[in-house]
């Protein structure tokens, strides 16, 4: 009813942008302000585990809404830093294991969090619980195991190769013969600290097993 | 200056041009500083794949990074922000001496200690600090200034407007340190000042690419949809390129743009621009990986370039 000004478009611009993309990109439920939650998702234990898993105690938030008002991610979808914070604190655990992972870790929300909460830590600890209770996502097994492979997230091409060699720049170190040493070592490491185990990683397929890592690795290995 | 270049896996597999800008910047025909190549580096680890599921893992894998330069007396430099992010962070928490034994603990199967830097002896004391992780804007900007930037530029940018992006982790890497002013940060725009062109103003300057902790690889619609509302303000703020200093930011500015279908401003890394600047051919700094065509920006540098 107010004419079209400024901060009215601007709002508009925002919630287009937000609830569509945000419904298209996962299709899950929205979490809002007055949404009924059941008891069936609740874990009178999740704060607890997560300062278990490094993050600051949510029951001293203020509920202040300073981190929403930053968050890059609560401008443009239904998953507010603050909300996400609350059910925190009444023991809803559940329910983030249907959201992806898509804080930034921008770290804005801590800068302005006038209880030193930093929300994105808590997320980070969320997802410790979600890896150990739930599964891990497969964007992260796929980066991983081309990690364990080669010792960096991407492979390069030929025509790269070609530029770094006629560019006289040194070669790329996972090219060098040596560093098969690197690669045992990485793999000693992450079986020490039951990474492995934990991701799921099978080590030792050779070559069958990087093509299917290829295969399956979208973004991270093009 | 002794410098070890960690190049980290987005660099060398998409953005090859920002590396070798870097090592032709950096080098004997430029600025002159030393740079001690390290063969072993793995990924720094990524936060978002590593921190997020498993924060030993990811301390070790950073530490195991950390020790190939503690005995090298120099200072590791990313050109990413990601990467300045995950070293930092480690260093920090490595100060923790329980942390430290613990991951020494797993490291020493490998045959590995982290120590630090050795600064001096007292007696039969050694002391030691964290392995110093600097950013490549950081080392510009505090070991050779405006002043010794300007000095190299062969062809100054005279006229051209940039928007510079500095990226989330450059403003916060860690929780505990900042490099620059995360709400008034001065090290790109003095850069790119020094390379002769001018940092233009626009709203909201310091927002996020959108790409950050894993969302361009889950949500690449969310990531695009944020790199909006930015680009949206540097189009009408009237730039002809994009600098930043991350080469993840640089990837989705760049790829972000192409999936919107707007009109297209070219995105350079800051070791790009100051390439060009240096008098540098264009031909040595690997556009052709760029989506977003740089060749349009490359005309403009001709025209204003007073060689
Ligand atoms: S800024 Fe801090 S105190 Fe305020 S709602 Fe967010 S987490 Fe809670
Ligand atoms: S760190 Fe995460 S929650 Fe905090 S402002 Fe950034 S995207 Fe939002």
């Amino acid at each position: 009813m107010t004419p079209g000004g400024a901060p009215e478009a601007q709002k508009k611009r925002s919630t287009e942008n937000g609830s569509s993309d945000a419904k298209s990109a996962e299709g899950g439920p929205l979490i809002v302000e007055d949404s009924v939650f059941t008891g069936a998702e609740h874990d009178p234990d999740f704060v607890k585990q997560i300062i278990r898993y490094g993050g600051k105690d949510v029951q001293t938030c203020l509920q202040c809404g300073n981190c929403t008002g930053v968050c890059p991610v609560s401008l443009k979808t239904p998953y507010k830093t603050r909300n996400l914070i609350k059910l925190c604190q009444y023991g809803y655990k559940r329910i983030f294991f249907t959201i992806p992972w898509i804080c930034a870790g921008c770290h804005r929300c801590h800068e302005h969090c006038p209880a030193d909460i930093n929300p994105a830590e808590v997320f980070v600890a969320i997802r410790h619980i979600e890896v150990r209770e739930k599964g891990v996502p497969r964007f992260i097994r796929d980066s991983t195991a081309l990690i364990l492979r080669h010792g960096f997230g991407a492979i390069p091409s030929d025509d790269i190769k070609r530029y770094r060699e006629k560019e006289g720049m040194p070669p790329l170190p996972n090219t060098l013969p040596g560093y098969r040493k690197v690669l045992s070592e990485l793999e000693a490491l992450f079986r020490k600290t039951r990474f492995t185990e934990l991701i799921g990683l099978e080590t030792g397929e050779g070559a069958a097993g990087e093509r299917k890592a290829r295969e399956r690795g979208g973004e991270a290995s093009k | 200056m002794r410098y070890s270049l960690f190049v980290g896996c987005t660099i060398p597999n998409r953005f090859p041009g920002v590396e070798n800008s870097t090592r032709v910047i950096l080098g004997p025909d430029h600025l002159g500083a030393e740079l001690v190549e390290i063969n072993e580096f793995t990924c720094c680890p990524a936060l978002p794949t590593f921190y997020s599921t498993d924060r030993v893992t990811w301390l070790v894998t950073a530490a195991r990074n950390l020790v190939l330069v503690q005995d090298k007396n120099a200072d590791l430099v990313t050109m990413c922000n990601g990467c300045f992010s995950s070293l930092l962070k480690a260093t920090e928490e490595l100060e923790n001496v329980n942390k430290c034994n613990f991951v020494n603990a797993a490291l020493a199967s490998v045959g590995k200690q982290y120590r630090g830097r050795l600064v001096r002896r007292e007696g039969n004391r050694s002391i030691y600090e964290p392995v110093r992780v600097r950013h490549i804007i950081e080392a510009l900007y505090t070991d050779f200034g405006r002043e010794g930037i300007a000095d190299r530029v062969r062809h100054p940018l005279s006229g051209l407007r940039i928007a510079v992006h500095n990226g989330c982790h450059f403003l916060r890497p860690t929780t505990r340190t900042s490099v620059d002013d995360p709400a008034k940060p001065v090290m790109l725009d003095t850069m790119v000042e020094a390379a002769g062109a001018t940092s233009v103003d626009f709203p909201d300057k310091q927002a996020c690419c959108g790409a950050g902790g894993g969302i361009r690889l889950q949500v690449p619609k969310l990531a695009n949809a944020i790199t909006k509302d930015k680009y949206e303000c540097i189009h009408a703020a009237g730039t002809d390129a994009i600098v930043t200093g991350c080469p993840y930011c640089l990837y989705q500015f760049d790829h972000a743009q192409k999936d919107l279908k707007v009109h297209p401003i070219p995105v350079l890394h800051i070791s790009q621009l100051l390439a060009l600047a240096f008098g540098v051919d264009a031909e040595h700094l690997g556009f052709e990986w760029h989506f977003v065509a740089v060749r349009p920006f490359l005309k403009k540098v001709d025209a204003v370039g007073v060689v």
